[in-house]
């Protein structure tokens, strides 16, 4: 890459971790005045029923929710710019040691999910596209509606009853079988990759199998209807038909000329499905018993934990702007044009 | 509307399109009927307790057997039609009146205030629309309008930013200059050209925003956070009906499983469909 490439490759990466940033400021604002500006007062969560006036100042105090509504801001995003988010009622300890212990799950969940739904959306979206008009296209634009239609909630507890209850091939909850051993990083497959721990990988692999590949079917209806109009598109310009007159192959023209072209705008739509990845995390991690955030979440929003639901919150809101500039990265690798 | 001529027809339309939009009409009218006539159509009362009649099979007297507490499925699926729609009807209503409104007064407007909805539209679009909808319907409380409500704010970015994008293509537009040529104010225009020349974009969000719904509404509900029990609630009973899957008793989970997916198949071909004609007119 020529330095001239370089230095413009780093503006636009800068330009976008600016807006990523706007994007975590309007957030964060927004979840706080989601807690404190909708009903449910936190005080009534911490004392029995019919607690005298008195002893709910007291706790309003001491929460700090009496002070001006400027001041509990301005301390709001003082302590989560300094990575102190209080301590969770409920378990009392850190959120932010709460959140990092739970987070590699979700991020593991997250990450196969999004391969599982390349493949099959993109990967199959592009032969699809290919064979327009035959009866593979419609095929698949049917199992992309079936995909679509099933909710991770109804697929999630079916497959595991056939899979886990009623065939034994694969365990039906959790992350991991076995005692992990040498713990070096929270992430279960770098830590089996790192001490050349197979068994380890194995297992953690047959526990993530399901509920990933369940999110990836689910993600990849969208990014599959997407990836047939955009390579349709793409099929049309004159550079494909001047590369099969170069009598390339047609699987290379197909992928090193339509899709790469068809990429880009179907990695912007990525972008937005990091966020349904995250709501189909929620749900999966609650069927399969993964602790991960969103499971983390659920759990606090039941329990009213104040300090644990923002937490989780301002995590999510960082997890998405970090894959937003990921994403940034992986736009300017495969379209030239971005760095130009 | 005189300046827009209808060049719309039956005949138009490609038969692909043609064919989609029959059947998601089709069944989008199948569930419309169920949730309308709920009292006949289901054979039970959805909130029976018939405890001699615990988790039966299929049979004729139970088409789709009964659950762990001994209620008929069935009655329970029909009723959940109604809360299904009821849920997705308030929340599409809340997000469309509110896009319709704020969409094109920014889009044709523009300026600061512009800038500032666009940012925060932008922000809220990327988060979850899951998590915002949990958290916001745990913060209103359960019950079927709060989780409309919820639900609608989770669409609220979505919609926002087609409406708006869709009212700034009206800037250069023959027809709005001449409305203001002819002594129309800023918002005389607004009100009678470039709001009307949103609603067909707004219709198709509001079939999407079904979809999304339906399937937003039980996932609140399966996760516990929705619509309380008793309630008839598709996600609501799959979540209950969860652990007797377990020792392979499929009925109370597959029926209200399988009701879902036909109601998202049959509205997403409706939005679909509608979204090929939209871009015809």
């Amino acid at each position: 890459m020529k330095r001239r490439n370089l230095k413009r490759l780093c503006e636009v990466l800068l330009v976008r971790a600016l807006s990523a940033l706007v994007t975590v400021v309007v957030l964060l604002t927004a979840v706080f005045f989601f807690i404190r500006v909708l009903p449910g007062d936190p005080a009534l969560v911490l004392v029995p029923e019919g607690a005298p006036e008195s002893v709910l100042q007291e706790i309003r105090s001491s929460l700090g929710l009496d002070l001006p509504i400027h001041v509990q801001f301005a301390d709001f995003m003082l302590s989560v710019f300094s990575g102190n988010l209080g301590r969770s009622w409920n378990f009392r300890v850190s959120v932010y040691a709460l959140v990092i212990e739970r987070l590699p799950t979700t991020i593991e969940l997250a990450c196969l999910g999004i391969v599982f739904a390349f493949f099959f959306g993109v990967v199959g979206g592009t032969f699809a596209a290919k064979n327009q008009g035959n009866y593979k296209n419609y095929l698949f634009r049917i199992l992309t509606l079936l995909f679509f239609a099933t909710p991770v909630f109804v697929s999630g507890p079916v497959l595991q009853y056939l899979f886990a209850v009623r065939w034994g091939f694969l365990p039906a909850t959790g992350r991991i079988g076995m005692d992990r051993g040498y713990v070096i990083t929270n992430f279960v497959p770098i830590d089996a990759l790192l001490t050349a721990n197979l068994r380890l990988l194995v297992d953690w692999s047959s526990h993530m199998l399901m509920p990933s590949v369940i999110l990836g079917l689910y993600l990849s209806a969208t990014m599959g209807r997407l990836t047939i109009a955009e390579t349709l598109n793409v099929m049309k310009e004159d550079f494909v038909l001047t590369a099969q007159a170069k009598g390339l192959k047609d699987n290379v023209v197909l992928f090193k000329h339509v899709l790469r072209n068809a990429l880009v705008p179907i990695v912007t739509a990525m972008g937005f499905q990091f966020a349904g990845l995250l709501s189909g995390a929620v749900i999966l991690e609650s069927i399969f018993n993964l602790s991960g955030v969103g499971s983390l979440l659920v759990g606090a929003l039941g329990t009213r934990d104040f300090p644990l639901i923002q937490g989780t919150l301002v995590f999510t809101i960082i997890f998405v702007a970090a894959m937003s500039i990921i994403l940034d990265i992986v736009y300017a690798l495969i379209d030239p044009r971005v760095r130009r | 509307m005189i300046e827009m001529e209808l060049r719309l027809s039956w005949k138009s339309l490609s038969r692909r399109t043609r064919v989609l939009f029959s059947i998601g009409l089709g069944i989008s009218t199948f569930f419309l009927i169920c949730a309308l006539f709920s009292e006949w159509i289901a054979p039970y009362d959805p909130y029976e307790v018939m405890s001699n009649r615990r988790l039966l099979p299929p049979s004729t007297e139970h088409i789709m057997g009964t659950d762990g507490v001994g209620r008929d499925v069935f009655s329970r699926v029909v009723y959940g039609v109604r809360v299904s729609l009821a849920i997705a009807g308030v929340a599409v209503s809340i997000a469309g009146g509110v896009g319709i409104i704020i969409g094109p007064i920014c889009g044709y407007f523009g300026g600061i205030v512009d800038r500032v909805f666009s940012i925060v539209m932008d922000s809220l679009h990327a988060f979850p629309s899951l998590i915002l909808a949990l958290t916001i319907s745990v913060f209103l409380g359960p019950g079927l309008i709060n989780t409309g409500i919820a639900i609608s704010c989770s669409f609220i970015p979505f919609f926002f930013k087609v409406i708006r994008s869709v009212s700034i293509t009206c800037k250069g537009k023959l027809f709005i200059d001449s409305a203001m040529v002819d002594g129309g104010t800023k918002l005389y225009v607004l009100r009678r050209h470039v709001i009307p020349r949103c609603l067909a974009t707004t219709l198709v969000l509001a079939s999407m925003g079904i979809v999304t719904s339906i399937i937003t509404a039980a996932s609140l509900g399966f996760l516990g956070y929705g619509v309380q029990p008793p309630t008839a609630e598709w996600g609501l009973d799959i979540s209950i009906a969860r652990t007797t899957l377990m020792s392979g008793i499929w009925w109370p989970t597959i029926f209200p499983g399988l009701f879902i997916f036909i109601s998202i198949c049959g509205f997403d071909l409706l939005s679909t469909s509608l979204g090929e004609i939209e871009r015809k007119l």
